[in-house]
């Protein structure tokens, strides 16, 4: 039995704001707030006095009471910032939801990648056990602290989102591969003990790491595990309906057209203008709204990219 | 004239190289000039940098020799060909 999405429900602000005007634009370094005009984030969503807990049990009530289901298993994958530290975010998730039965746990270190990774575990717990027959999957996005630049990666957006994976779903996770690369585990980090929340600066510690080494594992790695992941499914490029990424920056998008030779889809640089990055969020999103408005037929295959600075990296090719 | 890993020096890639930044990034430099701290490179540019030095040298960029110190200079780049057998030191 195939294994597929059952449901995906998204919560995204009705207002958005302009990142020109977001208050630490003015405080930038001039290469940074040139990094901030030319990135290709016009606006981002942003809730006001919401958690990402608030944001994530949300999406999982709302996408309940259109498509019940009583998960056996709840899959967080783990905010930037968590709520709580000893306590358990994804535990607030399952009570707040009303999840009794499912048994939660966070999927964490990954980066937007975590999605990717997420449904992939989805699939491997269902097929491992078949009395098990759903897993939800939630996220939300909110920045690690109150800066939403992130120079030199991008704009962070509010967001959040709750999926199931179910036998028999659509569309079907075809196939999927997965790496990490943890020499890159330090890039990036907040020194988040000695400065209260609000003063929290994310640091990266080489910008010309992330553009160059990080950019070029990418194309390695990803070029392969594309490859690999059609021949699973004995498909070539010519065969992809369209592809899908995280929204990071328009130039994202072009680096990865060139990368792989497979346009990226529009849906992709549409979110991104308008709500920012939303981290493990960005894939979802773009996979629902090409979904719901792509005009993809049956038997179209779609190929998900996912990777993030940590740095992991990930492919999915789902069929619809 | 084409050359192979047989007849080409370090200096001929080089060469290349410099000239190669001429054409694409628009930029004569040295051939110790910093390209990252003077802001010629690109995530995007680095990605033709590197195919470059694949295709114009017959050689394979990739693990552990896919670090910014080996692509920071022209002569840095230079080292790198010759490491990888694409010419003679």
């Amino acid at each position: 039995m195939s294994v597929g999405v059952g449901a995906i429900h998204c919560v995204l602000p009705d207002q958005v704001v302009d990142v020109a005007g977001l208050p630490e634009v003015g405080l930038l370094e001039p290469e940074a707030v040139e990094f901030v005009k030319t990135c290709g984030i016009d606006t981002v969503g942003v809730f006001d006095e919401v958690s990402a807990g608030d944001l994530a049990v949300r999406a999982c009530r709302e996408l309940l009471v259109e498509h019940p289901v009583d998960p056996d298993v709840l899959l967080m994958v783990g905010p930037r910032a968590p709520d709580v530290l000893l306590g358990s975010d994804v535990g607030r998730v399952q009570a707040e939801s009303g999840l009794a039965k499912a048994f939660a746990f966070t999927v964490d270190g990954l980066g937007c990648t975590g999605s990717s990774a997420a449904w992939s575990l989805a699939a491997d717990l269902l097929a491992a056990r078949p009395d098990r027959e759903a897993v939800l999957i939630t996220h939300a996005s909110r920045p690690t602290g109150a800066d939403r630049v992130r120079f030199p990666v991008t704009v962070i957006g509010d967001g959040a989102y709750a999926m199931t994976l179910v036998r028999g779903g659509r569309p079907e996770l075809v196939a999927h591969r997965q790496e990490t690369d943890g020499t890159f585990h330090d890039l990036f980090g907040v020194d988040y003990k000695s400065a209260p929340w609000y003063e929290w600066r994310e640091e990266c510690a080489s910008p010309d790491r992330y553009r160059f080494e990080l950019a070029l594992h990418s194309r390695m790695r990803l070029s392969r595990m594309v490859d690999e992941v059609l021949a699973e499914a004995g498909l070539g490029k010519g065969d992809v309906r369209t592809a899908l990424m995280q929204n990071v920056t328009s130039s994202a998008y072009d680096f990865y057209r060139s990368l792989l030779g497979i346009d990226i889809d529009p849906v992709c640089g549409g979110h991104l203008s308008r709500y920012g990055h939303l981290g493990a969020m960005d894939v979802v999103l773009n996979l629902d709204r090409l979904l719901r408005t792509g005009g993809l037929a049956e038997g179209d295959h779609v190929l998900v990219l996912n990777n993030s600075p940590v740095a992991a990296w990930a492919v999915t090719l789902w069929r619809i | 004239m084409t050359t192979t890993a047989e007849t080409r020096d370090a200096d001929d890639v080089r060469r290349n190289l410099l000239e190669f930044l001429k054409q694409r990034a628009k930029a004569e430099v040295e051939p110790d000039f910093d390209l990252f701290a003077g802001g010629l490179v690109s995530s995007l540019f680095a990605l033709e940098l590197v195919v470059h030095l694949e295709n114009a040298f017959g050689v394979t960029v990739g693990g552990e020799d896919l670090k910014i110190d080996n692509f920071r200079t022209v002569d840095a780049m230079t080292a790198l060909v010759v490491r990888s057998g694409g010419a003679r030191g």
